[in-house]
């Protein structure tokens, strides 16, 4: 019994890494449809990102000259390899995570810096002066958003644990069983407002997306952390920052939006997790299509100074802020 | 699973997780070896260049690792500077500083 458990564990986790894989793909080109549909343009197709990963597996993997070789092709694979790993520990809906009670949202945080970092060292690893500025940014920017990355999952913790809410105050598993929104009083409310408005402006930065979009710097010069990669390197770095970007708002709507149609329309059982699978997924691409598409639609991109001024001083009192109210609350309560 | 890390609020199961990232590495192997993994050799496509400009390479150019952080140290320059004024070289002011310190970190925790 407890070898088919293992066995029916690991058949789960395949299939939801080649899942999230397949739609965080598909995120990218609905995303780029949106922000064209926004524009009056007609914009890509929704299979862009697919047609432009099969073309990169086509193309040469150039190793720079002057590039360590184990790194420069190591990062990439680590970058994905970390990305995908961030949705085995994440309750999608009434569903609880592949690896339950495996792991907390510090490990999920870990992972997502993981992949970060991996990037980050592989812009320095290809020997070229462009990418290692690109390097450089990224690391300034996954400097910049930690902060009310940190401030708003510390906080939920913490108000968890203060308010006995049942389960372990770091599982993500207890945000998706008891919505701390139904526990809150009205200090809590605005407080958690504060902190879910927070978050969402941290999965442009996560992605280095819209607004953020400044390690890759698309609309710039090519100072980016993957200005030497080509080919699979590439095609596997681009699936990579897809995955962030919609694990960042998996992570999102797993603490601040948990809610289950199914209980909703008064549903038990597996018809409950067959609605709220899918429901989960469409509150993932509207928190993406939030963080991101609007976000580049009405902004440009901003300068990296700017960057870590606005999530440390404007997003980093908003946090505090957030933090401040949640702890009123528990005081009143 | 072997390995588990529990410190009371968090927690971490080291065997799943490392069978999982096997896992997600076959299989992210896998896509990779779907690529091409050769190139020409001995050619300057190797080179760093912008727009056919070539660009000395990183071994050329010193960049001095307090630059890393140069545009986050922009960014945060009137914190860097009030943080600074705080250095004021007085042991007194110091040991006044680590009191409240303490004091605020010792409220929290009654909190």
């Amino acid at each position: 019994m407890m070898v088919l458990g293992f066995l029916m564990r690991v058949i789960a986790g395949i299939a939801l890494m080649l899942l999230v894989t397949a739609f965080a793909v598909l995120f990218e080109g609905t995303e780029r449809k949106f922000h064209a549909v926004i524009h009056r343009r007609t914009g890509p197709p929704l299979m862009q990102p697919v047609y432009d990963i099969l073309k990169l597996l086509e193309k040469d993997n150039l190793v720079p000259r002057r590039g360590n070789p184990l790194f420069f092709h190591g990062c990439p694979w680590v970058a994905m390899v970390a990305a995908v790993m961030v949705f085995l520990y994440i309750p999608m809906g009434s569903l609880p995570p592949v690896l339950s009670g495996k792991g907390d949202i510090i490990l999920v945080l870990c992972l997502l810096s993981l992949s970060g970092a991996a990037v980050a060292v592989g812009g320095f690893a290809s020997g070229s002066s462009m990418a290692g500025i690109g390097a450089r940014r990224e690391m300034v920017l996954m400097m910049s958003y930690e902060i009310p990355l940190a401030v708003a999952s510390a906080t939920l913790a913490w108000f968890a644990y203060k308010l006995g809410v049942p389960g372990h105050p770091f599982s993500l598993e207890t945000y998706a069983s008891t919505p701390l929104w139904s526990v809150a009083g009205k200090a809590g409310f605005f407080g958690f407002i504060c902190l879910s408005a927070a978050l969402l402006t941290v999965i442009p930065g996560e992605s280095a997306k819209g607004l953020m979009d400044i390690p890759e710097a698309k609309s710039g010069v090519p100072e980016s952390a993957a200005a030497e990669y080509s080919g699979v390197n590439l095609a596997l770095l681009y699936i990579a920052v897809n995955l962030r970007a919609a694990a960042i708002s998996a992570l999102a709507v797993s603490l601040f939006f948990p809610f289950s149609l199914g209980k909703a329309i008064g549903l038990s059982g597996v018809l409950t997790a067959l609605v709220d699978f899918p429901f989960f997924w469409v509150k993932v691409f509207l928190a993406e299509a939030m963080g991101i598409t609007v976000l580049r639609t009405a902004f440009g991109r901003l300068k990296i100074p700017q960057t870590s001024s606005f999530y440390w001083a404007q997003i980093g009192a908003l946090s505090l802020a957030g933090m401040i109210l949640v702890s009123v609350d528990v005081l009143l309560h | 699973m072997f390995g588990s890390l529990f410190t009371g609020f968090g927690f971490w199961d080291f065997g799943s997780w490392l069978l999982f990232f096997v896992i997600a590495g076959a299989m992210t192997s896998w896509l990779r070896a779907q690529g091409r993994n050769d190139c020409k050799k001995g050619t300057e496509r190797d080179g760093a260049c912008l727009s056919d400009s070539h660009l000395p390479d990183a071994a050329d150019v010193t960049v001095p690792a307090s630059s890393s952080c140069l545009e986050f140290k922009e960014a945060l320059e009137p914190c860097c500077r009030s943080l600074l004024d705080f250095h004021s070289g007085d042991i007194t002011a110091y040991v006044g500083w680590f009191v409240v310190a303490t004091a605020v970190v010792l409220v929290l925790i009654v909190l």
